[in-house]
Parts: C-alpha cells; sequence; structure tokens
C-alpha cells in the first residue's frame, strides 16, 4: 500500500476537479485492502472543536465469517463548512489509511498520548508519529486534490493573472485558503518526500 | 488523563454493539485554538451515537455532480 501510487494514479488522470467517490475511494480500496469506505455527514458534530475525523474498526460479518476492515470519514454537516471544505476534510482524514504502524492510534496508551498531543502541542521533535501524521496528511490530500502536473498548470495561469486564488479553488474544488501552501515553494519538495517514501 | 477519560478510551479499544475494536482514529481540528481530549472523545460519541442511532447514514457518495474538466479543454 502506497501514498505513491495513489498520487501517480491521480496525477495521471489529467482531471479537475479530482473526484473523491469515483476516483479517489476505489482507488485507496483496491491500493489497501479497506473492505469498506463510508462517509458519515454527522449534525452534531462541533466544529469550533473538530471538522470531521477518521474511524477504522473491524467489524464481524458473520458467525462463521472473516471481520472486515471498516472505514468511516465523519464529517461536520453544519452549513458553515462549505463543500470545498468538506473535500478536503474528508480527503485529509481517507489520507490516514495510509498511516505506518506507529502512526495508528491502534491501542489505549497511543490514543491517549495522541489526545494529550492534540490537546497541547508538543515540540515538533518531540511529537509522536501519530500527531506528525495529522501535518503530513494535509499535505498528502492537497497533493490529491491538485497534483503537481495540474498544479503546473493553474501556478502559470495565477502567475498569468489569467485567474486569481478564488479561481484556482473553485475549479479544484478546493478551499481558498489552501490555494497559498499549494502555490507555495515548499509543496513540490514536501510531494517530492512524500513520493520518496521520506 | 482522567480515569473517566481513560476508561472511555479503553472501552474504544474493546469494541461493543456495533463497533468492532478499533485500529485507528484521528481528528481535523475546528475552528478553535484550544481543545481538549475529552472534547474530541465526545465529537466520537456524538457520530458513534449518529450512526447507531440511524441519524447518520453511511454512504460513499460526497461529491455531487462535479463537471470534471480534462487538461487542454
Amino acid at each position: 500500500m502506497s501514498y505513491k501510487d495513489l498520487y501517480n494514479y491521480v496525477a495521471g488522470l489529467n482531471e479537475y476537479p479530482v473526484v473523491l467517490e469515483t476516483r479517489v475511494v476505489p482507488k485507496i480500496k483496491e491500493l489497501s485492502g479497506q473492505d469498506e469506505v463510508y462517509f458519515v455527514p454527522v449534525d452534531q458534530l462541533d466544529i469550533s472543536i473538530s471538522l470531521g475525523h477518521i474511524k477504522q474498526y473491524r467489524q464481524a460479518t458473520g458467525v462463521y465469517s472473516d471481520s472486515q476492515w471498516i472505514t468511516e470519514i465523519r464529517y461536520a454537516t453544519n452549513p458553515a463548512v462549505t463543500f470545498c471544505w468538506r473535500r478536503f476534510v474528508c480527503c485529509k482524514e481517507l489520507m490516514h489509511i495510509f498511516d505506518s504502524p506507529n502512526e495508528r492510534a491502534t491501542d489505549q496508551a497511543k490514543l491517549e498520548l495522541l489526545l494529550s498531543e492534540l490537546e497541547t502541542p508538543p515540540p515538533w521533535d518531540k511529537a509522536s508519529d501519530m500527531y506528525k501524521s495529522e501535518t503530513r496528511t494535509q499535505w498528502m490530500a492537497l497533493g490529491v486534490l491538485c497534483p503537481l502536473p495540474l498544479r503546473e498548470q493553474f501556478r502559470a495561469k495565477l502567475e498569468a493573472e489569467d485567474l486569481n486564488k478564488y479561481q484556482v479553488a473553485l475549479a479544484l474544488r478546493i478551499p481558498e485558503t489552501t490555494v497559498d501552501s499549494l502555490m507555495s515553494p515548499y509543496f513540490e519538495g514536501f510531494i517530492t518526500s512524500l513520493l520518496n517514501g521520506e | 488523563m482522567s480515569s473517566s477519560k481513560s476508561h472511555i478510551v479503553a472501552s474504544l479499544f474493546a469494541g461493543s454493539g456495533k463497533w468492532g475494536p478499533l485500529g485507528n482514529v484521528k481528528f481535523f481540528l475546528g475552528t478553535s485554538r484550544s481543545v481538549t481530549g475529552t472534547q474530541l472523545l465526545d465529537q466520537l460519541a456524538r457520530a458513534d451515537a449518529q450512526v447507531e442511532s440511524g441519524v447518520a447514514q453511511r454512504t460513499t457518495k460526497l461529491d455531487g455532480d462535479l463537471t470534471v474538466t480534462t487538461f487542454g479543454d
């Protein structure tokens, strides 16, 4: 299972906006062996606390059959969360399917540590791999929603002032506030390091 | 971490009812710069309750009717 495989697939589509339900999720299921991946709109999430979360768990399918891995991406339906933000939140949470064993909250002690780090962010060099994955998956999501070949097309149009940031965000169906990160000089380096497995 | 919070976290990994043992959970933090672990667990519990009661439905749909453009169009 590799983010690189997903990224190369999406980059090869040569299309935008990248559609999560028909392009990204089926490929992730193929690559990851996740049995089921669902989105779950939830109207009782407090968006001051969280815009969404991923929950992965095993579910028995019958007395004599193996259990399945279920992934649920729960997101807030609060109208203050725009369609583009909803897509970004869900894409970021989907990227946690690629979490390495160290990055997964797989037991009580690890989840308690992650919760304490989210409550009181630690210095980066002291942070757990779980906590660091929260940042890395945001870059991964941007890479999926706008892979480098697509980003070059839009960067050229931005520089030529053929499009403004809002128009880029609208075309890609991503939050306008993520366009600066997407166009930053760091973006290419992050994606390259992710593809190299660093 | 308080004992009640630890108890909630422990129950997640034991699995109960609809939910099998937890394999991973991560959060997309909201607009507040200050959240507590208890608040995040509460968000998880709210979503669990909505799914269990059928108020929230699992779906494979998210993107609506997006019009896709191919490079060069």
